[in-house]
């Protein structure tokens, strides 16, 4: 692990407000807390500067600053990491991308824009809804995380589960390498020669330099959604629809499941008229064409209502549609009606094992005495089980980490993976032994030598060192707090 | 018994090892006496990039066809990557589920070709490209040992996403043994239509693609020689019944003043054929391939200004993705073209020769001018390919 020793520090800090001004830089103490974790908040440790380049010539002299002085360094967007990527592991330099946030171009007839790694990702679309296009990746902090950020993780959301995922909208980055180069990878032109970088920089979560800028596509947006609220006596019944519907062959654009736990809190913040007796409610939307829409829409109807639901409701209106939508994506904001912290997974099953997962996370939750909700994607088998604790009782923290643990186990053991879109970050690092084999991962290592043969940039974080522990060994001694922004 | 393949050019032995262990050996030995290996997969693109320079010997991967593992109901497949594309569909089909990846020469092609071409067709105008349905994937390192990226789930961001770098590499990375793709319901309904345009609309019928109404999967230009017309407009369909009907109504109507005599609605059946028939149309055995790209709005003028200099080629345009393929004879070099057209193209564009007499194909007339980004395609390539011994030489100007 690479530290910064104080005389060097205050070399670096000359160094760098030469570079962004006293006004791009934070350096005391007390300011750089805020910098000390994401929305990750069990592990933490201060950087020794966070600066706010606000070009990508601020970048790249940033970058050969710390390389220079042998200092570590990552990037940082809005910091709604749910996984530790943006904790500075070795301490270091922040570049907080925060202040680049220009849309450059938005070229509708070419079906791409150009933003800034900082640009927040409901922007786009909010630029250009009027003209009937979208930025599909919508991930349910949309209002808050950076494109950036987006490109880093690789996010989801619930729309990708029919329009893909971050990477399948990137056409290009500007990158600034390790090295303190700036590189354009792929662009709006299609199918350039040579290996695809953009894809494998796509979620490579800030390990392979500082995108600053992506050329992003745009989406012409649906002509018309039909969206249903399922309400299910059991989450069993829900699950099983959730199989059936994609099963039958038809794609959702989501397909988004809440247990009566979360259900309760949405309902306390939101008034939305969820019942509170439900075992679970299954939000299915379905989009395209008006001619056809409303027999699919029927279709999953029919398919809920033969699988136990006790009615499917419609959103009437365009302002009920994004009532519901609201509930849901700011769920975990709710949470906190329930307990005072929470920590929330990101596990993935196959789609046919959701039934199998929901009853093993029900009764690792009874294992542990402790009480789980549940508000996922489940059209794509990405599970948010969120562990409801009190920080100040230690024994319920040891009991939500090991909980945690055997969830994501179970993730494996049916054939799943433990992170869908928050990443791996520092969170889940310990898993990475068991998800690869030593095989695996030096190739990937070898790929990260490509990029970033110093290893300064964003040290510590997706792939683990040689000889690290598969068990959670970092967990044993677990700082209260950890709390899931959205 | 090795027998003899001819690689573009150059004669070498080849070998079909029937088993992942079988390959691995293959690999480990040709590692340690630094001997290069060429993939071969359904020899459908032996002639992708470079013509390969070095003696080695070519391994064919088509005994490696297995099917893995097929939860259909998951929507996810795991492959050896040896399996013929067509082999690979009717597999799919039972369970009413497809790979929309619209693949010229299916019956021989394999997925591992397809992936390290990265080969698609019109349909990614809708469904995207071999790089949107690959969400797990093993390669052999160069010791021979299994490597592994991605998972069996359809989202997954654990790990980098190694299969990124793979798709499109031409096998210069290692070679694919296994492929888990994310597959796609078969649509119930599907059409196209033909329509052959007025002279001068060829501009408009693209900007009207951009917004029509209805949202076609596919949006081509055709030109074929001495056809009625210059250009046609392939327009492809996909979704329910009522849907399809919908669009296809839509689209006669939205396109009718800019036909030059009927336009032709396909038969339902003739369907996918359509799209696997206008890839093969610009990817024949014989002949000189040229493709290039440039960004949607450019689309028209510049497959308009490739006819007006091959007069009488065949010219397969996607407006779509700002990219075109065309087919023209052996008689006359067409390399003067290319930096004409890598202008014409705009910024990002680029022009390139893909099939060719072995002479023509240099490294500028085959890739272009090396991008400064090509410095980290290298590093990459030394770190998983360290002796360059993955198909040395094919991709972009490796020494």
């Amino acid at each position: 692990m690479t530290t910064t020793a104080p005389a060097n520090t205050q070399q670096l800090i000359d160094q760098l407000l030469a570079i962004v001004g006293q006004d791009g830089m934070i350096s005391s103490q007390a300011e750089l807390l805020v910098y000390e974790c994401d929305a990750y908040t069990l592990e933490k440790n201060k950087p020794d500067v966070v600066v706010f380049p606000t070009s990508t010539e601020h970048v790249v002299a940033i970058v050969k600053v710390c390389q220079k002085l042998g200092v570590p360094f990552l990037p940082r967007g809005s910091g709604t990491s749910l996984a530790g990527g943006c904790l500075p592991v070795g301490g270091g330099v922040i570049i907080s991308l925060a202040r680049m946030k220009r849309i450059h171009e938005v070229n509708i007839r070419d079906r791409y824009a150009l933003v800034e790694a900082g640009v927040i990702n409901v922007w786009l679309t909010n630029r250009v809804k009027n003209d009937g296009w979208h930025y599909a990746p919508d991930p349910s902090s949309q209002g808050a995380c950076t494109i950036g950020g987006n490109v880093a993780t690789n996010s989801g959301g619930p729309h990708t589960l029919k329009y893909g995922v971050t990477v399948n909208h990137i056409l290009g980055v500007e990158i600034v390498l390790p090295d303190g180069t700036v590189q354009t990878l792929g662009g709006p032109v299609e199918d350039g020669p040579g290996l695809d970088l953009t894809g494998v920089v796509v979620g490579s979560e800030g390990t392979f330099g500082v995108v600053t800028k992506a050329w992003v596509r745009l989406v012409r947006n649906p002509e018309s959604v039909r969206t249903l609220l399922g309400v299910f006596e059991t989450v069993d019944d829900a699950t099983a629809t959730i199989s059936e519907i994609i099963g039958t062959g038809i794609v959702p654009a989501a397909l988004e499941l809440l247990d009566s736990l979360i259900l309760k809190a949405v309902e306390e913040a939101f008034h939305f008229g969820f019942p509170l007796d439900a075992g679970a409610v299954l939000i299915m939307e379905v989009d395209g064409l008006e001619a056809g829409l409303e027999n699919e829409a029927e279709r999953i109807e029919k398919l809920a209502l033969a699988n136990g639901a006790r009615e499917v409701r419609r959103a009437r209106t365009e302002a009920d549609r994004l009532l519901l939508w609201k509930c849901r994506k700011q769920a975990f904001g709710a949470v906190g009606r329930l307990a005072p912290s929470y920590c929330t997974q990101d596990g993935v099953v196959p789609r046919t094992a959701l039934p199998t997962m929901l009853r093993s996370i029900k009764a690792i939750g009874t294992k542990y005495d402790l009480q789980i909700a549940n508000v996922f994607h489940a059209g794509d088998g990405n599970l948010h089980p969120i562990l409801l604790f009190d920080e100040r009782d230690t024994d319920q923290q040891r009991r939500v980490m090991e909980a945690s643990h055997e969830i994501l186990e179970e993730c494996l053991r049916l054939g799943g993976s433990v992170t869908g879109e928050h990443g791996i970050g520092v969170e889940k690092i310990d898993f990475m032994p068991k998800l690869f084999t030593p095989d695996d991962l030096d190739a990937m290592g070898r790929v990260r030598h490509a990029f970033n043969p110093t290893g300064l940039c964003s040290p510590d974080k997706m792939l683990p060192t040689a000889g690290a522990c598969a068990e959670p060994s970092r967990h044993k001694h677990i700082k209260p707090g950890r709390r899931a922004a959205l | 018994m090795p027998d003899t393949i001819d690689l573009d050019g150059l004669a070498i032995d080849s070998i079909s090892p029937a088993t992942p262990d079988a390959l691995s050996e293959i690999v480990r030995v040709a590692h340690s006496t630094s001997k290069p290996l060429y993939w071969v997969g359904g020899g459908t693109s032996l002639d992708a990039g470079l013509p390969p320079r070095k003696a080695g010997t070519a391994v064919r991967t088509a005994l490696l066809d297995k099917v893995i593992d097929y939860p259909a109901r998951d929507m996810t497949i795991t492959v050896q990557s040896g399996i013929r594309i067509s082999t690979l569909q009717e597999i799919l089909a039972k369970e009413k589920q497809t790979l929309p990846l619209d693949i010229p020469w299916p019956e021989k092609a394999t997925l591992g070709g397809v992936l390290a071409c990265n080969t698609s067709g019109s349909r990614r105008l809708a469904h995207g490209t071999p790089r949107d349905f690959v969400i797990g994937l093993t390669v052999l390192n160069e010791q021979g040992r299994p490597t592994k990226s991605g998972g069996r789930v359809v989202k997954n961001v654990a790990g980098y996403d190694m299969a990124k770098l793979h798709v499109g590499a031409l096998g210069t990375l290692g070679p694919i043994v296994q492929v888990t793709l994310k597959v796609r319901p078969l649509p119930p309904s599907r059409a196209w239509l033909a329509v052959p345009l007025l002279g001068d609309a060829l501009e408009t019928a693209c900007d009207r693609a951009h917004v029509c109404q209805a949202r076609p999967v596919a949006f081509d230009l055709l030109a074929l020689p001495n056809g009625p017309v210059a250009w046609t407009a392939m327009i492809g369909f996909e979704g329910e019944p009522d849907d399809v009907a919908w669009q296809v109504a839509r689209a006669k109507n939205e396109f009718s003043n800019l036909v030059k005599g009927n336009i032709i609605e396909c038969q339902a059946s003739t369907v996918d054929a359509m799209a696997t028939k206008l890839a093969e149309r610009t990817d024949p055995a014989e002949g000189v391939v040229l493709a290039l790209g440039c960004l949607p709005s450019r689309t028209a003028a510049l497959a308009a200004r490739v006819l007006a200099d091959l007069p009488g080629a065949v010219v397969h345009a996607l407006p779509g993705s700002g990219l075109i393929k065309t087919v023209t004879n052996t008689q006359s070099d067409p390399r003067p073209l290319l930096a004409g057209w890598r202008q014409a193209a705009g910024p990002g564009g680029w022009a390139r020769l893909v099939r060719a007499p072995r002479a023509w194909k240099t490294a500028e007339a085959t890739w272009g001018t090396p991008r400064p980004e090509s410095t980290i395609s290298s590093a990459i390539q030394r770190e998983l390919d360290p002796k360059g011994l993955f198909n040395p030489g094919r991709l972009l100007h490796q020494p």
